[in-house]
C-alpha cells in the first residue's frame, strides 16, 4: 500500500465526520506497551482511565481481562501486552486504560502508559512492508515517524474484527 | 379520490399502528364466529354475535378509511369488500357458508401479508385479485333468504337511500339563519360502546391529538386561506376522527365529523371557499366533539345526538348541488305541513333495543316536554295504532300515564304488518316531536315541528356529495336518512335512537325551554357542554388517559432505575461504614475520663509544686499541662460534635429508607409499564390451531388460560415465535386423528391448553396436550441412529431425559416432514429463544396420555432476582428460579462415581461441579480457599430432570440485580447470562446455569458421545 493511497484512506476516515475535508494533519494518541510505542487515532478515543477492578470471564480468550464498570456500562478490557504477545507485564502506577469507540461498541485496552498526542502529517505515515514481527497484520495500519521516535499506528477496528464475534453485528 | 397524502414514515408508523389492531378484531371475529357456525351456516342468532358482526364491520370500515387515507389501494380494495359483505351480514341479508369463512380467512391474510409488506418497506406485491374474485362471488351471489326480517325494512335497507329535506317548504326562510343545532348528547349504554375502557382511553387520546391538530391547522389557515398543505392535515384530522369514532361505535360523533370530512373535501378540490362562517361552524363542531371527548374521558360514555348533527354543515354543503341525493322515500311533507320524514337505515342493534319478535314493531313517540296533552295524546296514539295491529305493550304501561304523569317519549310494541313509513306518516299528524318506528333491522324516523319557518334550510347533511368512492361506499352502508332538524327539535328532548332499551320516561335529558331561534354558531358548543353527556349510571369506565410511549425510552429509564438501585445499595454501604465508626467506643466517656486524669495531675503538680517551689521543671510541666488542658478543651467540643452526628446517623438512616422506597418504586413503577397481558399473544394461537385443523382432520379445542397474566413486552414480542412452535408440536405431532383417539378410549376432539401463571418471580407458560405424548421408543431409535448417545448410556437415561432430546437441533421423530414441522428445528428453535430471554425449557411426557412443555421466564429482562456467592475472588449471581436448595457438606460425603464426584442429599445423587473446572483455571481468582477446607457450601442448581452443585466460598445473600448485556459491548461468552454491577461498583457476572450443567457433563472427561459434549459445541459461539 502507497503512502498515498494510505493517507487518502486514512484522513479520509479521520475526518469524515469532523468537517468533511481532508485535512492532511491528524492526532493520535501514542502509549507504551513493553517498550514500544503504539497509537490510535484520537477520534477513536473516548477518554483514558485508570485502571480499577476487573471482573474476569471465562471461556474468552486469554488477552481478554474481563469487564470493568464504567459509570454504569460494562464494557470489556483487553490487554493489548497480551495480544501482541508483549511478554506479561506488571500493572504499574502509569498504567492505564484507554476507552475506545468503535463500531458502536465501548472496548477498554490496556496499556502501560500513556504517553502523548502526536500531530502529524500524512506524509509521515509510512507504509509497513516487512521487518517487524508486526508486519503483515491487518490490525497495523503503519508507522510514524515523530521527531526521533517510531509509533506503530494501530487500526484498532481491524484488531476487534479478528475478536471472535465482536464485531459481527 | 384518493387523498393519496405524502406518507411520511411518522404517518406510516401511525397506520402500522392501528392497522393490526384493526386485524385483530377481525381475526379474533372470524374465529368466533366460525365456531359458532360449526359445520352450517352461520347467522346471528344472538345479541352478542350480532355486538361481534358490529365490532368486525367497524374494523373492516376504519381499516378501509385508513387505507384509502394513505392511498393503499389494496387494503382499501379487499376491505372495502370485505365490510359490504359483513354489512349484508348484520342486516341479516346474507349467511356465511363454510366456504365464505375460507375465503374471508384468506382474505385476511391477505390483508395481513399487505400491511406486514408496509412494515418491512418492501415493494407491493402481494396479490390480491383471485381473493378479490372470490370475495366478489360471495357478494354477488344471490342473498339468502333465510333472513327473516320484515319486508319494510329490508326494502329500505337494501338500497342506500338518501332523503333531502324538501326544499319545497319554507322558502322564506333568510338564508342567514344557519341551523347550527346544539349537540345534546345522547347517553349510551356501556355495552354498546367501548366495551373496554382501554378502547376508550385510545379513542379520547387520538381523538383530541386530532382535534388539536385540526384547531391548529384551522387557525393558520384563516392566515393563509387556500394553503393545501393545510387543507390536507385538516382532513387527514377529520378522516381519523370519523375513523375512530366510527370504530368505537359514536353513530353520532362518527355522522358529525363524516360531514365535516366533506366540507374539507369540498375546500380542497375548491368547490367551497372558506369564509368566516363556515370557519365558526367548523369551530363550533370541534367545540362540540371536544365537550363530547371530555365526557367519554370523565367515564361517561356519550355520542352526539344523531339528529343534532343533521344541520350542521348544510349551508356548504348543499352549496354542492349535492350529487348524492337521491328521491326521498315516499314522505311528503306530512299533513301538519311542517314535517319531514326521513328513514334511518342503520346498524341493527343501535335500533332494536327492544327484542322485537317478527312482525313486531316499536314504535317510539317523542312528546313536546312539559306538555299537558301529552298523556292524552298517548292515549290516542295508542288507540290509532290499534287500527294497525295489536298494541302488545307499552313502555311506560299506558295505564300508568294519568293525566299529570310526566313523560317525553312513550315507546308501543305493536304487532303488525303495515310500513313503517307508513305508521310514521300517520302519526305524525299527531302533535308530537318525534316519532320513530323499528321493526329491528332498521327504524325510520320522524320529526314533525311547528316550526316550519325555519326547515327550508334544513337540508341533510348526511350522505355527502363528493366523498370518495370508498366513503360514499361506505355511507351506503349505512345509509343514513339525513332528517332536517328543525331548531325546535333540537331543542326538544332528544330520544336517543341508540338507547339500547326504551329508557322509561322521562328520559334523563331535561328539556330546555323550546328555543324560537336558531343558537348562533358560536354559541353552538356551550349548549353541548351544558346538556351533553348526561351520566349513564352503568357506564363508569374511568377512562385514564394513555401515551404511547417508545420502548426506547422504557428502556433508558429502566436503566437508569436499575442504576438508582445500585447508588442506593452503595448508600447503604456507606452507611455501614459510618455506623461502624460511631459503634462501639464510647468516646466522651474516654475524653471525659482523660480530662479529668489530666487535672488531677495539674492538681499533683501544683501540690508538689507548693512543696518544693525552687525545682524549675514544675514550671515547664505547668505549661505542658495548660496547653494539654486547652487541647482537651478542643477534642471534647470536638467529641461534642460527633455525638451530635451521631444522631443524625438516624436522619441517615431514615433518609436511607426514604430512598430505598422510592428507587423501589420507581423501579416498580418502570416494570409495571413495560408489562402487558399475555391474552392477545395467546388468542393470536386459536388461528394456529383452527389451521392445523382444518388441514390435518383432527379436531382440537384450544383453552386459553390466565390470559390476564403480565410480562415484559419486550418479552411478550419474542415469545411468539417459539410458542408457535411449541403448540404446532403438540397439535401436528401430539394430538391423534379423531379415530385413533376413540379407538384410545379418549374423547374425539382434542384438547390443547394454553396456559400462563406466575411460579414465584417468575412466569410459567405450559403448553398442555392430551395426545399420545412423546413416543419414546422413536426418539431412543432416532439418538442411536445420530449417535447422540451410545445404547449403553440409553439404557442408563430415564425416560424423562431421553424425552429432553427433543429439543436436540435437527432432532425430529416425525416419520416425514409436513409443511407444518418435521424438520426437527422446532423445539431447538424454542430452546434457544427461550435461553436469549433467561429462561428454561421443559418437556414432560406421558406416553398415551399427553406431554406437557413448560417454559420459564423471568419476570422481566431487565432485573433479576439473583443469590450472590462469592468463589474465591470473584462474585457471581446465580438466578435464584435456578436455585434448588442450598446444603453444607462435609469433604467426607464426596463420593466418586465414575470419576465425577458427586454428593447424596436425600437419596439423589448430585454430581458437583467446581467453578475452577467449568471455567478453566485460568482465571486465577477462581481458586477457591474452600476446596481444601472440610465444609464445603453447594449451591444446587437445575431443574427437576437434571441438578448440579456448585462450591461456592461464601453466599452474600438475595439480591436484585440489574442486567447487563455483555454483548453490548463484547460478545454472547458461553456460561454467562450477563453482568451486573453491584453496590460497590464492581462488576459480577450473572451465571447462565444451562450452560454450566453442560458444562458440567462435558469437563469431568466423559465417555465420546455424550449427549451434553455435544449440544455445548453447538452452542459454544464459534
Amino acid at each position: 500500500m502507497s503512502s498515498a493511497t494510505l493517507e487518502s484512506q486514512f484522513s479520509a476516515e479521520v475526518f469524515s465526520d469532523v468537517d468533511g475535508l481532508s485535512d492532511p494533519t491528524y492526532q493520535i494518541v501514542s502509549f507504551r506497551l513493553a517498550n514500544e510505542e503504539y497509537g490510535v487515532e484520537i477520534m477513536q478515543v473516548q477518554e483514558i482511565i485508570l485502571l480499577g477492578q476487573i471482573t474476569e470471564m471465562p471461556n474468552v480468550c486469554e488477552h481478554v481481562r474481563g469487564l470493568i464498570n464504567l459509570r454504569g456500562h460494562v464494557i470489556p478490557v483487553l490487554d493489548l501486552r497480551a495480544r501482541f504477545d508483549l511478554g506479561v507485564g506488571t500493572m504499574t502506577n502509569d498504567s492505564r486504560i484507554i476507552v475506545l469507540n468503535l463500531a458502536g461498541k465501548t472496548i477498554g485496552v490496556i496499556v502501560d502508559a500513556v504517553n502523548e498526542v502526536l500531530r502529524i502529517h500524512s506524509e509521515q505515515i509510512e507504509d509497513v512492508s516487512g521487518g517487524f514481527a508486526c508486519a503483515g497484520q491487518s490490525y497495523v495500519r503503519g508507522l510514524v515517524k515523530f521527531e526521533d521516535k517510531l509509533v506503530v499506528l494501530l487500526d484498532i477496528t481491524a484488531l476487534l474484527r479478528e475478536e471472535e464475534g465482536v464485531l459481527t453485528e | 379520490m384518493a387523498p393519496s397524502i405524502e406518507i411520511t414514515p411518522e404517518l406510516l408508523a401511525g397506520f402500522l399502528d392501528e392497522a393490526p389492531e384493526y386485524l385483530d378484531m377481525l381475526d379474533a371475529g372470524l374465529m368466533e364466529f366460525e365456531k359458532d357456525a360449526g359445520n352450517g351456516t352461520f347467522s346471528l342468532d344472538t345479541p352478542e354475535l350480532q355486538e361481534q358482526m358490529n365490532t368486525m364491520f367497524r374494523a373492516a370500515h376504519s381499516l378501509k378509511g385508513l387505507a384509502a387515507a394513505f392511498g393503499f389501494e389494496k387494503i382499501k380494495e379487499l376491505t372495502h369488500r370485505m365490510e359490504t359483505l359483513f354489512d349484508q351480514v348484520r342486516m341479516g341479508k346474507r349467511s356465511l357458508s363454510a366456504n365464505s369463512f375460507e375465503t374471508l380467512f384468506s382474505v385476511f391474510d391477505r390483508l395481513k401479508a399487505l400491511v406486514s409488506e408496509l412494515s418491512e418497506e418492501t415493494d407491493c406485491d402481494v396479490e390480491i385479485d383471485d381473493v378479490l374474485k372470490a370475495l366478489d362471488a360471495i357478494l354477488e351471489a344471490p342473498a339468502g333468504d333465510e333472513s327473516a326480517e320484515p319486508p319494510g325494512a329490508a326494502a329500505e335497507s337494501s338500497s342506500p337511500v338518501v332523503v333531502e329535506a324538501s326544499e319545497a317548504v319554507g322558502g322564506a326562510v333568510e338564508p342567514s339563519v344557519r341551523s347550527v343545532v346544539s349537540a345534546d348528547a345522547a347517553t349510551l349504554s356501556q355495552g354498546e360502546v367501548f366495551s373496554d375502557p382501554e378502547l376508550a382511553a385510545i379513542f379520547v387520546e387520538t381523538t383530541v391529538e386530532s382535534l388539536d391538530e385540526m384547531s391548529h391547522g384551522l387557525l393558520k389557515l384563516e392566515e393563509s386561506p387556500g394553503d393545501a398543505e393545510l387543507l390536507n392535515t385538516i382532513f387527514r384530522c377529520a378522516h381519523n376522527i370519523k375513523g375512530a369514532s366510527g370504530a368505537a361505535g359514536l353513530t353520532g360523533f362518527n355522522h358529525l365529523t363524516h360531514n365535516m370530512e366533506t366540507v374539507f373535501d369540498l375546500l380542497r378540490g375548491g368547490q367551497l371557499t372558506l369564509d368566516e362562517g363556515l370557519t365558526t361552524a367548523v369551530f363550533a363542531v370541534v367545540d362540540d366533539l371536544r365537550a363530547t371527548i371530555d365526557c367519554i374521558r370523565e367515564g361517561e360514555i356519550t355520542d352526539i345526538e344523531a339528529d343534532s348533527v343533521e344541520g350542521r354543515f348544510v349551508n356548504w354543503i348543499d352549496a354542492d348541488g349535492s350529487s348524492l341525493r337521491t328521491d326521498s322515500i315516499d314522505s311528503e311533507p306530512g299533513s301538519t305541513g311542517g314535517c319531514e320524514t326521513g328513514t334511518e337505515v342503520s346498524g341493527g342493534t343501535e335500533d332494536c333495543g327492544l327484542d322485537l319478535h317478527d312482525g313486531e314493531l316499536a314504535v317510539k313517540v317523542d312528546f313536546p316536554a312539559g306538555c299537558d296533552e301529552n298523556a292524552i295524546q298517548a292515549f290516542l296514539i295508542c288507540n290509532k295504532l290499534g287500527e294497525f295491529g295489536e298494541v302488545k305493550s307499552t313502555d311506560p304501561d299506558i295505564d300508568d300515564l294519568a293525566g299529570d304523569a310526566v313523560f317525553d317519549m312513550v315507546t308501543y310494541v305493536l304487532v303488525s304488518d303495515s310500513e313503517p313509513a307508513e305508521l310514521e306518516r300517520i302519526l305524525s299528524a299527531y302533535s308530537v316531536d318525534r316519532v320513530s318506528v323499528s321493526t329491528g333491522e332498521g327504524s325510520s324516523e320522524v320529526s314533525s315541528s311547528g316550526a316550519i319557518a325555519e326547515r327550508a334550510d334544513c337540508i341533510s347533511a348526511a350522505p355527502t356529495p363528493t366523498p370518495t368512492p370508498t366513503d360514499a361506499a361506505a355511507d351506503s352502508v349505512a345509509a343514513v336518512v339525513g332528517t332536517a332538524s328543525p331548531a325546535v327539535a333540537a331543542s326538544s328532548p332528544p330520544a336517543p335512537p341508540t338507547t339500547p332499551t326504551p329508557s322509561p320516561a322521562p328520559a334523563p335529558t331535561p328539556a330546555p325551554a323550546p328555543r324560537a331561534k336558531v343558537a348562533p354558531a358560536p354559541s353552538a358548543g356551550k349548549p353541548a357542554k351544558a346538556g351533553a353527556a348526561k351520566k349513564s349510571e352503568s357506564a363508569t369506565v374511568k377512562t385514564g388517559e394513555t401515551l404511547r410511549v417508545d420502548l426506547e425510552r422504557l428502556d433508558q429509564l429502566m436503566n437508569l432505575g436499575g442504576e438508582l438501585v445500585i447508588n442506593r445499595a452503595r448508600f447503604a454501604q456507606i452507611h455501614g461504614q459510618f455506623r461502624s465508626v460511631f459503634d462501639g467506643r464510647n468516646l466522651g466517656y474516654l475524653v471525659e475520663d482523660m480530662s479529668d486524669r489530666v487535672s488531677q495531675v495539674v492538681e499533683t503538680v501544683s501540690s508538689l509544686q507548693a512543696v518544693d517551689t525552687e525545682n524549675r521543671a514544675f514550671d515547664e510541666l505547668n505549661g505542658n499541662l495548660t496547653h494539654l488542658t486547652a487541647s482537651f478543651q478542643q477534642v471534647r467540643s470536638l467529641v461534642g460534635r460527633v455525638h451530635e452526628l451521631r444522631t443524625s446517623m438516624f436522619d441517615f438512616d431514615e433518609a436511607l429508607h426514604g430512598l430505598t422506597r422510592v428507587s423501589d418504586g420507581i423501579q416498580k413503577g418502570i416494570m409495571g409499564t413495560r408489562m402487558v397481558a399475555v391474552g392477545p399473544l395467546f388468542t393470536r394461537f386459536k388461528r394456529v390451531v383452527r389451521d392445523i385443523a382444518k388441514s390435518s382432520g383432527k379436531q382440537i379445542d384450544l383453552v386459553l388460560k390466565g390470559e390476564a397474566t403480565e410480562l415484559d413486552k419486550r418479552m411478550i414480542d419474542e415469545l411468539g415465535d417459539p410458542l408457535t412452535h411449541m403448540v404446532r408440536n403438540s397439535v401436528d405431532h401430539g394430538l391423534e386423528l379423531p379415530e385413533v383417539r376413540v379407538a384410545a378410549g379418549k374423547p374425539e376432539v382434542g384438547t390443547v391448553t394454553l396456559e400462563a401463571l406466575h411460579r414465584g418471580n417468575s412466569i410459567c407458560i405450559e403448553v398442555v396436550d392430551d395426545g399420545a405424548g412423546v413416543n419414546l421408543e422413536r426418539v431412543r431409535a432416532k439418538v442411536l441412529e445420530k449417535e447422540m448417545a451410545t445404547p449403553a448410556q440409553i439404557d442408563k437415561m430415564s425416560d424423562r431425559e431421553l424425552t429432553q432430546y427433543i429439543m436436540k437441533p435437527g432432532f425430529s421423530t416425525a416419520p416425514q416432514v409436513t409443511d407444518l414441522s418435521g424438520r426437527g428445528m422446532g423445539m431447538d428453535i424454542v430452546l434457544s429463544k427461550i435461553d436469549k430471554l433467561n429462561g428454561s425449557v421443559e418437556v414432560d411426557s406421558t406416553p398415551g396420555v399427553g406431554s406437557k412443555v413448560t417454559i420459564n421466564l423471568p419476570l422481566t429482562l431487565a432485573i433479576l432476582t439473583s443469590l450472590v456467592a462469592r468463589v474465591g475472588r470473584n462474585v457471581y449471581a446465580i438466578p435464584l428460579e435456578t436455585v434448588a436448595e442450598i446444603i453444607t457438606v462435609r469433604r467426607s460425603d464426596i463420593q466418586c462415581i465414575q470419576r465425577r464426584e458427586v454428593v447424596r442429599v436425600r437419596d439423589r445423587v448430585i454430581p458437583i461441579a467446581v467453578f475452577e473446572d467449568l471455567f478453566g483455571t485460568k482465571l486465577e481468582g477462581l481458586r477457591t480457599a474452600s476446596r481444601g477446607g472440610d465444609e464445603l457450601t453447594l449451591v444446587i442448581v437445575g431443574f427437576e430432570s437434571k441438578k448440579i452443585g456448585l462450591i461456592v466460598d461464601e453466599l452474600l445473600g438475595q439480591e436484585d440485580v440489574v442486567i447487563k448485556s455483555i454483548s453490548e459491548n463484547y460478545r454472547n461468552v458461553y456460561g454467562i447470562a450477563g453482568a451486573s454491577i453491584r453496590g460497590d461498583g464492581s462488576v459480577s457476572l450473572i451465571l447462565d446455569v444451562n450452560a454450566m450443567m453442560d458444562m458440567a457433563g462435558k469437563s469431568e472427561t466423559p465417555p465420546v458421545g455424550e449427549p451434553t459434549s455435544q449440544v455445548s459445541e453447538e452452542c459454544v459461539p464459534a
